[in-house]
């Protein structure tokens, strides 16, 4: 671990790792406690400013902003994680049985996972809500099938590189079984690619998220979300800037800690 | 005297401490001398080979000596001076016949090149028709045909000669060439071998032979370096050198060679 | 009489390629040879001669479309000619050269590491090899590795497939030395593949001269390299400057 921190010292990591850092504290913070109850309303302070009481402002119906994103901040994260998750899972499994295997059980799958990945993944997901409801569970289910092509084609490619090095035979040799020589022997080879494409996965889920809640379809009121948010701040843009701003900045910072830290862990000496 | 190597040295400066690679290398080769080096991985070799080719980046490593082309330093050249001699004075081939050719020009196109660059002068016919002669002087069979193929559809061994004959060209003074022979098999590198040998007594070309094969250093060479940890072990003639090794290092290469006696 | 750890008659190979116009290729030609046990036999061939696949016949690893391959011991290893892609990068020396015993014994985790340190030292290292990984280790260290890893499953066959052709020849030297001694101290039997006609020379018992997919000649190396019948076997001699 030691080597491995020290090797991926760079701007770019501690940048990123700071950002991600701060983010994910104020997530945690969230889950037990926010400043104001997210949804409780208040005529009087409809609109406020940011101020001493209300670091972010309030929105139109007079809820504190900064609790209402940090709750939308915690939806954000769980949604991305649990896609990139279902994604990575079956995205591994898919592409290294292709990869590994080829022939027909390759042809099969990989048209199949074609076929998936030529939809814009927010239409899929669309695809995928239309059929089974709204709410954050199916949200994440919807996003991560659409996550699933992409991983399986880069797995795929990375286990089919690995499988014409004579290592890969060796296990053969040793006695090893199928399985345990794609999932113990080829796996772990294949994790610099794969940590990588996790973290970009990330920040795609994030913005997939933001974009599907802004439309309405993601997670829906009264939780909050940090896109539904932007949906709800454009009629105010003017008015009340902060609404809009506010969300949309922890966007930006969401994905532009992850990317650093993605950059900094993938850079080589 | 073609080329004189002045006590040459490269240290790398892009890691945590600087690290010598080659050091106090001096060597003379003249106007159609073949010279061998050898060498085990880690001798410096192909660093000296890429060093007198002009191939060394000028940043994160420290050159020291001289390297002398028909009296001019090589290391401390104007850029454009250096481009002027790479392809059309100085050439090179190297080890990989598979990756060293565009998998999308056609052989003709690639063979051309070092005349598009450096003999403006020339037209697509005069081009196309020392293209055709140098083809055909690596002994390929059909070399109008090979001059319209693509490298995918040669073998390696005539991908080889093909590198050879763009090599050839420009007609240069000197052919450097990094173990030319050890991605080909057994029978074709005793071809490209022989074909060497031919193009060195007709041309007059000089050429820098690098390899870790014994047996073809001795088979090619009139001299012979002999090269271990960037240090210059051993030089001289190559019947000497296999006859009458002088240094321990030298002798133990020698003796690695499986004899068969029958 | 020494039995015959491996037995090929007349067998032929043919790899189909393609999609839509599959391309029948015959890699093999009806090739027939026993392996002794206790020999060290050379198989001599260039690139598309086949010697590798006679390789993956022997390890049943490739369909024969024709002939049989019959072998009385069970599981003959291999060792590869590439030092840089034959050990797992992912692994200590330690976990790679515990996994044959891992998959074929019922030793526990101490008995695997004694039997390590063991087979470390029958190829020439330190124990300390054991904690290291394949990426801090040279060409040379990695093939014994590679003949360490070999031999856990104590095998009566091992296929060398160019095992020194990718080393220093002063390394090689030492690589050949080695397998020498395992084969004259625990009866190792040995395919040994190459190219190279002078190493063969002294340390092949027999000879196979294989050309696109055929035996065309063998012999004791003596015998053979002295009055070669083929064109083929001349030409391989010749350019190894014999």
């Amino acid at each position: 671990m030691k080597k491995w921190l020290k090797k991926h010292k760079n701007f770019n990591f501690i940048a990123g790792a700071i950002i991600t850092g701060v983010l994910l504290f104020t997530v945690l913070i969230g889950i037990f406690a926010t400043p104001y109850d997210t949804t409780q309303m208040s005529v009087a302070d409809k609109f406020a400013k940011p101020s001493f009481a209300h670091w972010m402002g309030c929105d139109n119906y007079g809820r504190d902003i900064l609790s209402r994103v940090m709750e939308g901040m915690g939806n954000t994260f769980l949604i991305a994680v649990l896609t990139v998750l279902i994604g990575t899972v079956f995205g591994v499994i898919i592409g290294a049985l292709c990869g590994y295997f080829g022939g027909l059980l390759d042809d099969i799958l990989m048209r199949i996972n074609d076929v998936l990945f030529s939809f814009p993944s927010i239409l899929l997901a669309l695809v995928i809500i239309s059929l089974l409801g709204t709410g954050r569970l199916n949200v994440t289910l919807a996003l991560g099938i659409a996550f699933i092509p992409s991983f399986a084609r880069i797995v795929r490619s990375e286990v089919k590189k690995q499988c014409s090095l004579d290592y890969v035979k060796s296990a053969a040799l040793m006695g090893a079984g199928h399985m345990r020589i794609i999932f113990v022997h080829i796996l772990p080879n294949i994790m610099p690619v794969l940590l990588s494409s996790v973290m970009i996965g990330f920040n795609n889920a994030v913005l997939a998220e933001a974009g599907l809640s802004y439309l309405g379809i993601g997670v829906q009121p009264p939780a909050a979300s940090l896109g539904r948010m932007l949906s709800e701040a454009q009629s105010y843009l003017f008015t009340a800037p902060w609404y809009a701003i506010f969300p949309g900045l922890v966007i930006v910072l969401t994905v532009l800690g992850f990317a650093l830290l993605a950059e900094g862990t993938t850079e080589e000496s | 005297m073609l080329l004189s190597v002045e006590d040459f040295g490269i240290e790398f400066h892009d890691h945590d401490k600087p690290e010598k690679v080659v050091e106090g290398v001096s060597f003379t080769l003249d106007k159609g001398e073949i010279l061998g080096i050898v060498g085990e991985s880690g001798s410096g070799k192909s660093m000296t080979a890429l060093a007198i080719a002009g191939l060394l980046p000028r940043k994160k490593l420290i050159k020291e000596g001289r390297i002398l082309f028909e009296g001019e330093d090589v290391l401390t050249m104007e850029r454009h001076k250096l481009r002027g001699l790479q392809g059309d004075e100085i050439c090179m081939i190297f080890q990989e016949p598979m990756t060293a050719l565009n998998p999308t020009m056609k052989i003709g196109t690639q063979v051309e090149e070092a005349l598009r660059i450096h003999h403006t002068d020339m037209n697509d016919a005069a081009r196309k028709e020392r293209a055709l002669k140098w083809l055909k002087n690596v002994e390929l069979e059909d070399p109008e045909r090979v001059y319209g193929s693509y490298p995918h559809q040669l073998s390696g061994g005539m991908r080889q000669r093909v590198m050879i004959a763009a090599a050839m060209v420009g007609e240069p003074q000197l052919l450097i060439a990094d173990e030319p022979t050890t991605a080909l098999d057994v029978t074709v590198q005793a071809q490209i071998i022989k074909l060497l040998q031919k193009l060195n007594k007709e041309s007059k070309i000089a050429i820098l032979f690098i390899s870790h094969d014994l047996s073809l250093i001795r088979q090619i060479s009139h001299n012979v370096l002999v090269m271990q940890n960037g240090h210059l072990v051993e030089k001289g003639a190559v019947d000497d050198i296999f006859e009458h090794p002088v240094q321990e290092y030298t002798k133990k290469l020698i003796s690695a060679i499986p004899k068969v006696e029958l | 009489m020494s039995e015959n750890l491996v037995s090929l008659k007349d067998v032929e190979v043919s790899f189909t390629s393609g999609g839509i116009k599959k391309t029948e290729k015959q890699v093999l030609k009806g090739v027939s040879f026993d392996i002794k046990e206790g020999e060290i036999l050379g198989l001599a061939g260039e690139s598309g001669s086949g010697k590798t696949t006679i390789a993956k016949v022997i390890l049943n690893m490739v369909d024969i479309k024709a002939g049989s391959m019959e072998r009385t011991t069970n599981h003959p290893q291999m060792i590869f000619q590439d030092p840089y892609g034959s050990l797992n990068p992912a692994y200590s020396i330690n976990w790679i050269m515990q996994e044959p015993l891992r998959m074929s014994t019922k030793l526990n985790a101490v008995q695997r590491r004694e039997k390590v340190a063991l087979m470390l030292k029958e190829v020439g290292l330190d124990e300390s090899y054991m904690d290291r990984k394949p990426g801090e280790l040279s060409g040379g260290q990695r093939q014994r590795i590679c003949i360490g890893t070999a031999l856990m499953r104590q095998p009566r066959l091992l296929i060398a497939d160019e095992p020194v052709s990718a080393l220093d020849v002063t390394v090689a030297a030492q690589v050949l030395a080695l397998l020498k001694r395992l084969h004259e101290e625990k009866g190792l039997s040995i395919l040994f593949i190459s190219h190279d006609m002078r190493t063969m020379f002294n340390f092949c018992d027999r000879i196979m001269i294989l050309r696109e997919g055929g035996i065309i000649e063998e012999g004791v190396p003596k015998e053979l390299y002295k009055d070669p019948k083929e064109e083929y076997t001349r030409l391989l001699l010749k350019s190894a400057g014999i």
